[in-house]
């Protein structure tokens, strides 16, 4: 026979209405927790998908949909842009190395990425031991319609190495979608990347303008005039695409005017992915390109930092009900321990009879209430990770965003805070309730 | 000097408004070691009251209360508690005994809190009392799934259950039937004879008088009451 014991006998004497405690308990804690956990997941994930692209060039327009086009591949392309800018920006001095990345195909919702091999040999940081994209089967895409997949889309298409598919016009998957002809051909997939990348089918551009080229009479399933008028970027990679004004008038014109001419090697590009030589390159480069009326240039994380002011005042609001659910579940604790002991008055009373002091005794007050606490902080950080896990797959599922589970260093603080206070809650209780007279409670 | 020495015992018990209700005095009672005897007195009179007193769960007003040379009015609740769980045993008239804890771990309580920790010498002691008590197949069982008398039983053993030097029973046999009364009254004799324990019980049956022939009738010392007082009793 223990302390431990007897608090534990105490408890599952009255299960119902210990249970219910708990509950309440976890309940708020859940609740709390998961606000925490959401927030800081999602702030984590919106990181992790815009680390690889310190600066992204794209046709001028909205800022925040080309941040969702390029970098969580969701939204329409805004447009095209001629490959020539790619080349000139390789010859910039300012530019450590430029991706290109052209968009405009899916299939079964995963967008296919037209872009070049260099891609794969680009690292996050110098020191990283793998590129950001590296392959865990088979090769990079060396010839047309080759494809790699990424993580995600292998999961979820269950396409293998050797497997074939159609892709469809468009980047909505619906029935009613234009599908092209011709094949591509799985070659390799990738490691996750914990990223909306990891839902992207990568090929050569080569490939994506090739499919493009045979598709200048509307693909199947669209009439002739809706695909005139489409303005998105799949339907017209190959079509004029916006220029910057430094490059040479003629040479443009020779480039974007006849798509469909033998000579046209290369097409357009959604968006290049740019690595700038320095910082104050990158600023030169934004100067260069803030006066351009054709592109823009985009800071991605200072984009995203914007978007996290905007959701600041929001966010504010969530910590202070989340305060809020803390100091009523602790409200919640103190009354639970507060009955909890005021219902174990007469066996107290018996204990105290039989010998007990009255160290003893708030040992074994303070004993059951930790246990009853602890019981509500375990059950309510289980139940909101859990619940975590689940809205992350939805939201994985719904938008581009993968929200990756862990700890959380607040998360300690939270229920450390917690334990803190419901202790001192314990400990309060018991000791104002060891004072009391035991005799009524021996006659009752 | 005898065992249990009470000199010029008071207690006076008073309503919410201050005014006086009852008053309990008990000028002296000795009792020796492994000596028996019944506390009587007619209703309200405060034999319950002198048991409470003994065991210190409630502090006399004046008087001295001692016990194998112990002065307990003038120990410390800590010293108290100590001298209640190694010396003492009570058996109340409720039974008192602890509804979340089976037959055997309300005994291993005892032991607990007299600081007994050798958890097997404990069980095979529980397991040995019960035995002799008719009680061994129910050692698994919670109070509320013995009968009244079982209930009596079991309390008495636990009271028993450190061989303390003196054991208190106040109205032992008021819940009880005749026949089990009988039984327990029998059981706490025949337990405090053989451990040498000294027994004080309180009771207004007159039957108990049939087992315990030395007694003490508490009406007969000058106790005041305004009337019925559930305090004093």
């Amino acid at each position: 026979m223990n302390i431990f014991l007897l608090a534990w006998k105490r408890l599952i004497y009255k299960p119902l209405q210990n249970s219910l405690a708990v509950t309440v308990m976890a309940f708020s804690i859940a609740l709390a927790l998961l606000g925490l956990l959401l927030s800081a997941g999602l702030h984590k994930a919106i990181v992790t998908a815009v680390e690889p692209f310190p600066l992204v060039l794209g046709v001028k327009g909205s800022p925040n949909q080309l941040l969702l086009n390029t970098i969580f591949l969701k939204d329409v392309p805004i447009g095209n842009f001629s490959y020539q800018v790619v080349e000139q920006l390789r010859r910039d001095d300012k530019v450590k190395a430029a991706y290109p990345l052209g968009f405009g195909d899916s299939y079964q919702g995963h967008r296919l990425v037209g872009t070049e091999a260099e891609l794969f040999a680009y690292r996050l940081k110098p020191s990283a031991s793998e590129p950001w994209l590296h392959l865990t089967s088979g090769r990079l895409f060396a010839g047309e319609n080759e494809v790699v997949l990424g993580a995600a889309a292998a999961r979820s298409t269950k396409l293998q190495l050797g497997d074939s598919f159609t892709t469809i016009h468009g980047v909505i998957n619906h029935p009613g979608a234009a599908k092209h002809k011709a094949q591509f051909k799985v070659v390799g997939i990738l490691a996750p990347v914990n990223g909306p990348y990891d839902d992207a089918i990568f090929t050569s551009l080569t490939s994506i303008w090739q499919l493009h080229k045979h598709t200048q009479t509307p693909p199947t399933g669209l009439p002739d005039k809706t695909a005139a008028s489409k303005s998105t970027a799949a339907s017209s990679l190959m079509a004029k695409a916006p220029v910057p004004t430094s490059t040479a008038a003629s040479t443009t014109a020779a480039t974007v005017a006849t798509p469909l001419a033998a000579e046209t090697k290369n097409g357009g590009v959604t968006a290049v992915l740019l690595l700038p030589a320095g910082y104050a390159q990158a600023l030169k480069l934004n100067m260069t390109y803030s006066r351009n009326r054709e592109l823009q240039l985009l800071f991605p994380a200072k984009q995203v930092i914007e978007l996290f002011d905007l959701a600041g005042s929001g966010e504010k609001l969530l910590s202070l009900i989340c305060l809020c659910i803390i100091i009523l579940s602790l409200l919640i604790i103190s009354c639970n321990l507060y009955w909890l002991i005021q219902g174990n008055r007469r066996q107290q009373a018996i204990l105290q009879s039989m010998g007990a002091s009255s160290q003893l005794l708030l040992q074994l007050n303070f004993c059951s209430g930790l246990l009853l606490c602890l019981g509500g902080i375990l059950l309510g950080t289980g139940s909101a990770h859990l619940l975590y896990a689940l809205i992350s797959r939805i939201i994985n599922q719904q938008t581009a965003l993968v929200l990756t589970s862990g700890f959380v260093p607040a998360e300690a603080a939270l229920l450390g805070g917690i334990l803190l206070c419901s202790a001192g809650c314990c400990f309060l209780q018991a000791w104002l309730t060891q004072k009391q007279d035991i005799l009524p409670a021996l006659q009752e | 000097m005898a065992f249990l020495e009470i000199k010029n015992l008071q207690k006076k018990f008073y309503a919410p408004d201050g005014s006086l209700t009852a008053t309990i005095t008990l000028p002296a009672l000795n009792l020796d070691r492994g000596k028996q005897l019944l506390l009587t007195g007619t209703s309200g009179c405060g034999k319950s009251t002198v048991l409470h007193l003994i065991a210190g769960l409630i502090k006399p007003d004046t008087g001295t209360i001692i016990c194998n040379e112990i002065n307990l009015t003038k120990l410390s609740s800590k010293a108290l508690a100590f001298w209640r769980a190694q010396t003492l045993g009570y058996v109340f008239q409720n039974f008192n005994l602890l509804e979340e804890l089976t037959v055997e771990e309300n005994l291993l309580t005892a032991g607990f809190l007299a600081g007994r920790h050798a958890a097997s010498q404990l069980r095979r002691e529980a397991g040995l009392l019960l035995e002799q008590v008719g009680l061994a197949d129910k050692s698994r069982c919670y109070p509320n799934q013995l009968s009244l008398g079982e209930k009596q039983r079991v309390a008495v053993v636990r009271a028993l259950f450190n061989a303390p030097a003196l054991v208190l029973a106040d109205e032992p046999t008021a819940s009880l039937d005749r026949v089990n009364a009988e039984i327990v009254l029998k059981l706490l004799k025949e337990l405090c004879a053989s451990q040498h324990t000294t027994l004080l019980l309180s009771s207004h049956d007159e039957y108990v008088k049939q087992h315990i022939s030395d007694s003490y009738d508490l009406s007969s010392t000058d106790n005041q009451a305004a009337g019925p007082n559930e305090a004093v009793e």
